[in-house]
């Protein structure tokens, strides 16, 4: 698979999983595989983490917790109480109908109302802050390009261009009082994504190093140099790298080696 | 009237209190993938049961009451569990080592991936899941785990088959080399245990 360049990997993902509901692609891909021991290997493995996959399904938790199901008669009881207690069926009903005639005279009130109102942008593409204070400079913006130059302004640095689709952004002011920025990403599909800037004061080990965050892997490189620290995110099939100091000529080099080092 | 709506409601909790006993562990086995600890997988599945208990009445006798729950227990989750969950971003100090020395990246390679994969334990299936971002985390359990066609679990989570096909792609890919790195490390930790005086 790694050098075939015939077979998406999610294609032949989902041909492995039975998956592929078109007959003709699916003898198309069959007879891919066949001749292709890459994607045989491939799909191969696919099928042996499924295998395994069920394995943990039937193994992992086949009993609840102590006092499980008393603790759910009694919320099944209280159910039941609110049944016996509430309003009858016709008095139900009539409510509800209000309740909908009153939702749908609010809803077609608003729509009128935005008919006539002027367009805004309520959630901002990139939020960021940068600087000692969490009431330091920031950008809400929905056009990224101006955010890439906003962000090379502020950081006297050239930002890495970002080729996804944007849904949104926020900021973690976390650690915005310690220098550093984060923008977090949301991509169309549900990624999260994120990019770190932080001063290079702020890196202390040197070395490229590899932590796992809690779903993320984060690689951080530091060469000891002015104006030479680098912090990477791999999230998914995709690399990141972002740099407070780095200009964009010295920073590829690095996300090249990243890139190279970080699996397929 | 009351009587009958009485004997009816009672008819109904019998009924549901004997499939929730039949298939609650492993409801609540879902709910603990999930939500990843025992406190909130317990809320969580007793959250559906109750939520499924509530709409019984619209559950249809004889058909598959587990694949029912499961709807209502990944909705629960989606609307009112993963809202509340922060997004675990870690600040840079946490980034630390906790003191051991920083290590470079090497291929893990030392056999076959597939029996590295066949030999995975579950604690490491669990950590490696835990690596995946809560989308696709979710829809590897729904497909890999709960064993749902790619249009059920697409349906479930409100997004088209092809974000399923490649969410799918993208977890099986960051587990697998999850995995051969967990394998690597035992691989190591055996050898260090074999060289030993």
């Amino acid at each position: 698979m790694a050098g075939c360049r015939f077979l998406e990997a999610d294609r032949l993902s989902a041909w492995t999983d039975g998956e592929v509901l078109d007959l003709a692609e699916r003898e198309s891909i069959a007879a891919h595989v066949r001749g292709c021991p890459d994607c045989e290997a491939e799909s191969n493995r696919v099928r042996t983490l499924r295998l395994r996959m069920a394995r943990y399904s039937a193994s992992s938790a086949t009993t609840v917790p102590a006092g499980f199901f008393r603790q759910l008669g009694e919320r099944l009881d209280a159910v039941d109480q609110s049944r016996t207690t509430s309003t009858p069926a016709f008095g139900r009903r009539l409510r509800w109908s209000a309740a909908v005639l009153a939702v749908a005279v609010v809803g077609a009130a608003a729509i009128l109302l935005s008919l006539f109102a002027p367009l805004r942008v309520v959630d901002p593409l990139v939020t960021m802050k940068v600087g000692s204070s969490l009431s330091a400079r920031h950008l809400e913006s929905n056009d990224p390009d101006e955010a890439a130059r906003w962000l090379s302004g502020e950081l006297g640095a050239e930002v890495p261009p970002i080729n996804l689709s944007l849904l949104g952004a926020r900021l973690d002011a976390a650690n915005a009082d310690k220098g550093e920025g984060h923008l977090h990403y949301t991509e169309q599909s549900g990624k999260l994504l994120s990019l770190r800037i932080i001063p290079r004061s702020r890196l202390k080990k040197t070395g490229l190093l590899r932590v796992l965050g809690e779903r993320q892997s984060f690689w951080t490189m530091d060469k000891g140099k002015q104006g030479e620290s680098i912090v990477a995110w791999e999230s998914g099939q995709d690399s990141f790298v972002a740099s407070a100091e780095t200009p964009l000529d010295k920073l590829l080099p690095y996300a090249q080696e990243i890139a190279r080092r970080c699996p397929p | 009237m009351i009587r009958w709506h009485w004997s009816r409601q009672s008819n109904l909790r019998t009924a549901f209190e004997r499939l929730a006993r039949e298939h609650g562990p492993a409801l609540y086995g879902s709910a603990l993938r999930m939500a990843r600890n025992p406190d909130d997988a317990n809320d969580l599945a007793q959250d559906a049961l109750v939520r499924g208990y509530m709409a019984f009445d619209r559950f249809e006798p004889g058909t598959n009451f587990k694949a029912w729950m499961l709807r209502i227990l990944t909705n629960v989750y989606i609307t009112d569990y993963r809202r509340r969950k922060r997004v675990g971003f870690v600040g840079f100090d946490d980034l630390s080592t906790n003191g051991q020395e920083p290590f470079d990246i090497v291929d893990p390679k030392p056999g076959p991936e597939s029996e590295l994969l066949s030999g995975a334990m579950d604690s490491e299936i669990e950590a490696a899941l835990g690596m995946l971002s809560d989308d696709v985390r979710l829809t590897v359990l729904l497909v890999d785990v709960e064993d749902l066609p790619y249009e059920e679990a697409a349906d479930l989570l409100g997004v088209p088959v092809g974000t399923v096909r490649s969410r799918l792609n993208r977890g099986r890919g960051i587990m697998r080399r999850q995995l051969a790195e967990y394998a690597r490390d035992r691989f190591i930790a055996v050898g260090v245990v074999k060289g030993a005086p």
